[in-house]
């Protein structure tokens, strides 16, 4: 029960103290003050009457009889509680009697004697502080209009203290007892109301536990509650099954939200995989040669900030964009720009050509009004050409021997708003580690606490204090310091970052011998490395272009006919071509594992019939046969063995 | 308490005494009915008044005079007594004696142990015998003896009641009469013990450089400031009457064990009975007599008392059997004089009703009684 009922106990006892005191303290002081006034004036006035009582009765005892029945008398009335001496005075000033022990103090000694013939003569009060008695009202009243003396009676003034501290004394002996009944009421009150109060905690205690179902036998103790309280407690009771209800309600559909959110999350976590993904990992050496380096933190789950670096040719295609917008639409719409310049770079290396063709693409299906910023940069790997074209984005950073440049700006506007739009590109000539740093605008609008931006200032001077870190490290340090700047502020927008240290491409030349054995599968694609590999080998071995012509030429064709016509399962298949040269000439060997086919055994093709009429393969065939010097077939096992010679003269 | 059984058919007469048995002036008391009782004993066993006898109801009112109002009443009221006897002392008897005047019982009060003047002024004179001389007689007595020693430059110290304020009374009116006034004065509290210190007293006393110094008070009082006094080297004459007890005052002195007691010396006191031990007196032999024959120490307070039966007695042979109050009222108003043994009859009468005008002085050498004046004022 009791720990609510305590602190409830506890926070009434110390107001019902706090009320107490200073009840107690205003009423002590209030009465007090005027009890003393009261005090003192009843006091004065019982010196005045036992003042006159004796003068009243002296005039007689003076004129015809014993002195010491004054005394007696003036003995009697000193027992009165209050009174410190009575004297009486004669004219002569001498103290006819008095109750003083061991004699008549000084003060009293030094009054003055009143005149004997001022027929005014009044009652007279007057304080004395005398040594042994203390505080004195001394009154004095003359007798028979003051011919015979005058009475003095002291009266102690000690005593009113002493009167109000016994008041004072039972005054809180009443209020302590007044309290205590107060304290047992409050108690049978608070135990009243606790009760029920308990009952609710027990019922909220356990609803909690049941996950907000309540029982039957909640139930029954909530409408216990509602039925035997009549006040605040019943109208508490009645909220708390209103309560009750409404949670009830409120966490089913609360499930159903986070089951749903949970859904969407797993999708956005899936699309944000995905589109990572699309972004190419860069991170180390690109087979071009060139260092680069990227890193993107989307704001939300996915961004709509991307990167790509691809190569076609001799050609790095480097691209940096801001989808504006967040979240999976510009996730979307950045996968479809990204795919566009991937599409549209295979054909053309033009950088304005390009985001010219990407902005059209765009332009046609965008009912979302969505815009893309956009750098897309071309590097000549072998020259450190670069040509680029903005479009609408920040300029990147040419880093070139510890100097830092901004790349000149290009007309453009984002993409996805104007078609036909005509874009400029311009270009510069790396040098050799020159570098080139894209990046989006998530980076310099990054805020801290204080809303300030981080600036491109500060991202140069970042940039031009660790230039002689290499790209990966660089990118960290821009990347911290974005970060650090931050200092706990939320990430507002997606922030990317390309690094690219350009080493011009130097041909490749790999140990080549004179032997050479190359795998191929039965796939149409293969023709490309085949022509690479074939033109790799005559150049390795200085052979002239008529020769490597020829050898491509026969070697394409021979494959073609093997992919095309040697299989037929789909299944994957080798194929090994030997290179093998000599001073005077070189031998070409095909070994596959597809059907047999003796290319000598196909006729002498006649060059002047219908191209449509020549057999399969006749017309390739024909041009083997006639630009080797010697070829030779073999079938052994499940495999055909085709072995070319050619002269190199 | 005292007297014996009815031996002769009637019952015994009956006298209330309300005195100090206990506390500063209890031997006061005690020693005033022992002395009484001496002679009332011997009257008893001799067949009493006309056949009755007599005995005294006694209650200690502590020398509190609240104390002897009530204990009159009890007296007058439970125990049916008309004659009170021997009250001690002036603040407890002054406050008594308006009974005596508002009760229907007519009571009389015979032979208080007092000085007051109250006792023998209207309106209470007519039921009050006395026998000792006033306060006002003694204190004249002890100034005119230090006024004729040069002893000119007088102070008091006297009890803070009625009592002393009577002696104060007197000293001042005895000296006015010689043109003199006092030159200091000092109080003390009624029921001053022996162990209490004078100091301030004596300091306020010393201050009027008096020749003497006049006490009245009771015997511890007297005692401790006579044995301040001497221990602070003060040896001036000092003088004091009857109501000390001059024997109780002396006992006190004499036991002390202070230096005092070497100096217990030049110290006057006045008498209102003649010395005990004076053989030439008859009624001095019987006391001392009856004192041996019942193993008492003689003393002058008891001497007292003795003289205070004796007078009471042979008055109420006087009157006739059985006795009654207005009996002996009306042989007071007219026949009141008795021998009984002093130098001359004593007579009641008188506006005062005061048996005896005389006054003894004795002066305490080396703490000894020596007889040295006989006044009849």
């Amino acid at each position: 029960m009791t720990k609510l009922k305590l602190t409830l106990f506890q926070e009434i006892l110390i107001s019902v103290i706090g009320i107490f005191v200073v009840t107690g303290i205003c009423i002590a002081g209030y009465f007090g003050a005027i009890l003393r006034h009261q005090i003192l004036v009843q006091y004065e006035s019982k010196g005045v009457a036992i003042a006159k009582g004796i003068a009243d009765a002296s005039p007689e005892i003076l004129s015809s009889r014993d002195i010491s029945l004054l005394q007696s008398m003036i003995d009697q009335f000193k027992e009165i509680q209050g009174v410190a001496y009575i004297c009486i005075r004669d004219n002569n000033g001498v103290f006819i009697s008095h109750t003083f022990v061991p004699e008549v103090p000084d003060a009293l000694k030094k009054m003055p004697i009143a005149n004997t013939l001022d027929p005014q003569r009044k009652t007279t009060t007057t304080q004395l502080t005398l040594p042994g008695i203390g505080n004195i009202v001394d009154i004095s009243t003359p007798i028979l209009i003051g011919q015979l003396g005058t009475v003095h009676v002291g009266m102690d003034l000690s005593i009113i203290p002493k009167l109000l501290r016994e008041v004072f004394i039972n005054m809180v002996i009443i209020i302590v007892f007044i309290f205590l009944i107060s304290i047992a009421i409050f108690y049978k009150i608070l135990s009243r109301i606790s009760a029920p109060i308990e009952q609710l905690k027990r019922y909220t205690t356990q609803l909690a536990d049941s996950n907000f179902v309540a029982s039957k036998e909640l139930q029954v103790l909530l409408k216990h509650i509602e039925t035997h309280s009549k006040n605040e407690i019943h109208d508490l009771a009645v909220s708390f099954h209103h309560l009750n209800q409404a949670l009830a309600a409120y966490i089913q559909n609360l499930q159903v939200t986070i089951a749903e959110k949970k859904a969407i999350e797993s999708e956005l976590s899936i699309a944000r995989e995905i589109q990572l993904n699309m972004l190419p990992k860069l991170e180390t050496q690109h087979p071009s040669g060139s260092l680069i380096q990227a890193y993107m933190a989307p704001a939300t789950a996915v961004g709509g900030d991307f990167y790509d670096a691809i190569t076609i040719g001799d050609y790095l295609i480097l691209s940096v964009g801001d989808v504006s917008g967040h979240g999976v639409p510009a996730a979307l719409n950045m996968a479809i720009c990204i795919t566009l310049i991937r599409s549209i770079a295979a054909q053309t290396q033009d950088p304005s050509q390009i985001v010219h063709r990407v902005n059209n693409a765009l332009c046609q299906h965008n009912d979302t009004a969505m815009f893309i910023t956009l750098f897309l940069g071309v590097i000549h790997l072998k020259t450190g050409r670069l040509n680029y074209c903005l479009a609408g984005h920040p300029a990147p950073y040419i880093l070139s021997s510890g100097t830092l440049t901004a790349l000149a700006m290009t007309q453009g506007i984002p993409l996805g708003i104007e078609s036909d739009f005509q874009f400029n590109s311009s270009g510069i000539t790396l040098q050799p580690q020159d570098h080139l740093i894209g990046f989006s605008d998530g980076i310099i609008e990054a805020t801290n606490p204080q809303k300030e931006l981080y600036g491109e200032g500060r991202l140069e001077t970042t940039l031009t204090q660790h230039s002689a870190l290499d790209p990966k490290s660089l990118c960290k340090t821009v990347i911290a310091d974005v970060s650090k700047f931050s200092n706990g502020s939320p990430q507002a927008d997606d922030i990317t970052l390309l690094h690219c240290q350009w080493h011009p491409q130097v041909a490749e030349r790999p140990q080549i011998g004179t032997h050479l054995k190359v795998d191929f599968i039965n796939d149409i694609s293969e023709l490309e490395p085949l022509q690479k590999v074939v033109e790799l080998f005559c150049s390795t071995h200085q052979m002239s272009n008529t020769i490597t012509m020829n050898i491509n030429l026969i070697l394409e064709e021979l494959l073609t006919n093997i992919i095309y016509y040697g299989y037929t399962d789909h299944a994957q298949h080798v194929i090994y071509i030997t290179f093998e040269k000599s001073d005077s000439e070189i031998r070409l060997t095909i070994e596959d594992d597809a059907i047999a086919f003796n290319p000598l055994e196909t006729e002498t093709v006649d060059v002047d019939t219908m191209l449509e009429d020549k057999p399969i393969g006749g017309l390739g065939i024909h041009f083997v046969k006639t630009l080797t010097q010697s070829i030779n077939y073999e079938r052994t096992g499940d495999g055909n063995k085709l072995v070319m010679v050619m002269s190199l003269s | 308490m005292i007297g014996c059984s009815t031996l002769y058919g009637h019952p015994p007469i009956q006298l209330g005494m309300s005195a100090a048995f206990s506390g500063p002036s209890g031997k006061i008391g005690t020693k005033l009915l022992e002395g009484a009782s001496l002679y009332f004993d011997q009257l008893n066993a001799q067949g009493g008044i006309h056949g009755q006898s007599i005995r005294i109801q006694s209650y200690d009112d502590g020398y509190d005079p609240p104390k002897t109002v009530y204990n009159t009443l009890r007296l007058l009221q439970r125990d049916q007594i008309s004659i009170l006897f021997q009250y001690v002392g002036t603040p407890t008897t002054a406050l008594m004696v308006p009974l005596l005047n508002t009760t229907d019982k007519k009571p009389l009060l015979m032979f208080p142990f007092t000085g007051s003047e109250t006792m023998r002024q209207m309106p209470y004179q007519e039921k009050i015998y006395n026998f000792r001389p006033s306060n006002t007689q003694e204190t004249r007595t002890l100034v005119d003896f230090f006024v004729g020693e040069k002893k000119t430059k007088i102070a008091i110290v006297y009890q803070a009641d009625a009592f002393g304020r009577s002696g104060w009374d007197g000293v001042r009116k005895a000296l006015q009469r010689h043109h003199l006034k006092l030159v200091s004065e000092a109080t003390y509290h009624r029921g001053f013990s022996f162990n209490e210190s004078m100091a301030a007293q004596i300091n306020i006393l010393k201050r009027g450089n008096p020749d003497a110094v006049i006490i009245v008070g009771a015997y511890a009082a007297a005692a401790a400031f006579i044995r301040d006094s001497r221990d602070s080297q003060w040896g001036i004459p000092m003088g004091t009457i009857s109501f000390v007890g001059v024997e109780s005052l002396l006992d006190l002195l004499n036991n002390n064990p202070s230096k005092a007691k070497k100096i217990v010396d030049n110290i006057y006191i006045t008498q209102v009975v003649p010395y005990y031990k004076d053989t030439s007196l008859t009624v001095a032999n019987e006391y001392l007599s009856m004192s041996k024959k019942h193993n008492k120490t003689p003393n002058y307070v008891g001497f007292e008392g003795y003289i205070n039966a004796k007078i009471l007695s042979q008055l109420l042979l006087k009157t006739t059997a059985p006795f009654s109050s207005d009996k002996l009222s009306s042989l007071l108003k007219k026949n009141h004089i008795v021998d009984i043994g002093l130098r001359e009859p004593v007579s009641l009468g008188g506006r005062e009703h005061q048996g005896s005008n005389r006054v003894y002085l004795i002066k305490i050498t080396q703490g000894n009684i020596v007889p040295i004046q006989d006044v009849q004022l």
